[in-house]
């Protein structure tokens, strides 16, 4: 049983098991003088401080093996799963390609990426709507990911909880349908805020969606200036060059910075 | 419900915190939460109420402190409120604002006897 949160993976994971994780660094806990019976201890501890610690663990082995750790965010339905039906074939013959699949059920995913003949894991959270850092650690050591692969964290639909949750990944992905609506950056900018690269997807279905692409960047930009825009279509293999195109720079970048060189 | 594995979060942080310190019983937990950072307050209190049920904090009071949302224009450097990420700046009108102040997800004390 993992000692840090008492779930019941046998498998190793990226975090040390055998001691107590928490870092007390931050935390002075006194105890007020007290002649009563209540005492008042300091906490000042991130809520989120456990996932982090576990996410720094997962980024610090995945820079260590150079893996490049892609958090695919989305609401159900965007076309994450499709994209990568597309994107492994293309490139698997130039990188090792994994894929840790997060969904609430089912395996479906998982299985659809299986035929792509990659290794892949299903994590499925149950009641849970996102995926967390330790869940990713187990995930990665059950794959046995190889050294400088791509590794597709496809996270669970939805674009409220997952962003709030580390998981130690090189970037963070939005994807965003053209049937979804324009105004989807300002409905949910907690997301589009945390994202480092925008994809917008199914633009093949541009003339019968009144969805403006323009727009749409814009209000992700008033949210985040900095959000990298790449549209394509999935299906209709539009755009999908850019998006490799992006993959290869950011794995060049990645392992340029520990090698002086390029991969290629 | 994000607001369920955040006070999971809670409660491995109290009973961290509660170890070796004879504590029979925590009594109030206080928190500090940023208007931006993401949270349904009723549903924090709703999933904590359930989350604590047979730990050291059953019953506990989880006490909430606001945290006012602030942003740092990058294009005329002035300090200002705001109440949602795609605020523009209210003196020059740019989309440039810096989060500073309004994410925290923060436990501050807690009280135990």
């Amino acid at each position: 049983m993992c000692g840090i949160c008492g779930c019941n993976d046998q498998e190793s994971a990226l975090h040390d098991h055998g001691k107590e994780s928490l870092d007390h660094k931050h935390s002075h806990a006194h105890s007020h003088d007290s002649h009563e019976e209540n005492r008042l201890f300091l906490i000042e501890q991130d809520i989120l401080s456990k996932n982090n610690k576990f996410a720094e663990d997962n980024r610090r082995y995945f820079s260590g093996q150079k893996i490049l750790a892609l958090n695919l965010l989305s609401s159900p339905g965007s076309g994450k799963t499709t994209l990568l039906e597309k994107t492994i074939p293309a490139l698997k013959n130039q990188f090792n390609i994994a894929v840790i699949e997060g969904d609430q059920q089912t395996d479906c995913d998982a299985e659809r990426i299986k035929a792509t003949g990659v290794p892949v894991v299903q994590i499925n959270t149950g009641k849970g709507c996102h995926l967390d850092a330790h869940q990713v650690g187990h995930a990665t050591q059950k794959l046995t990911v190889e050294d400088k692969t791509i590794l597709f964290i496809e996270n669970v639909g939805n674009l409220v909880c997952p962003s709030l949750f580390d998981l130690g990944e090189s970037q963070k992905i939005v994807i965003l349908s053209v049937t979804e609506g324009v105004d989807k950056p300002l409905k949910y900018p907690d997301m589009f805020y945390v994202a480092n690269l925008m994809i917008i997807n199914k633009i093949d279905l541009l003339e019968y969606v009144d969805f403006n692409v323009e727009k749409c960047i814009e209000y992700a930009h008033r949210i985040n200036p900095d959000l990298q825009v790449i549209t394509l279509s999935a299906t209709k293999n539009k755009g999908l060059e850019n998006w490799y195109e992006w993959l290869m720079n950011e794995h060049k970048k990645l392992f340029s910075v520990h090698h002086h060189s390029t991969a290629f | 419900m994000h607001e369920l594995s955040l006070c999971k979060n809670i409660i491995d942080i109290v009973e961290e915190q509660s170890r070796n310190r004879s504590v029979k019983k925590v009594k109030a937990i206080y928190l500090e939460i940023g208007e931006l950072a993401l949270i349904e307050k009723s549903a924090l209190t709703f999933s904590f109420e359930l989350v604590a049920k047979g730990t050291i904090a059953e019953g506990a009071i989880l006490s909430i402190t606001d945290v006012p949302a602030k942003g740092l224009c990058d294009y005329c450097g002035v300090f200002v409120t705001i109440k949602q990420r795609f605020d523009p700046c209210v003196h020059c009108g740019n989309f440039s604002l810096k989060v500073i102040q309004g994410d925290e997800l923060r436990i501050k004390t807690m009280e135990v006897e």
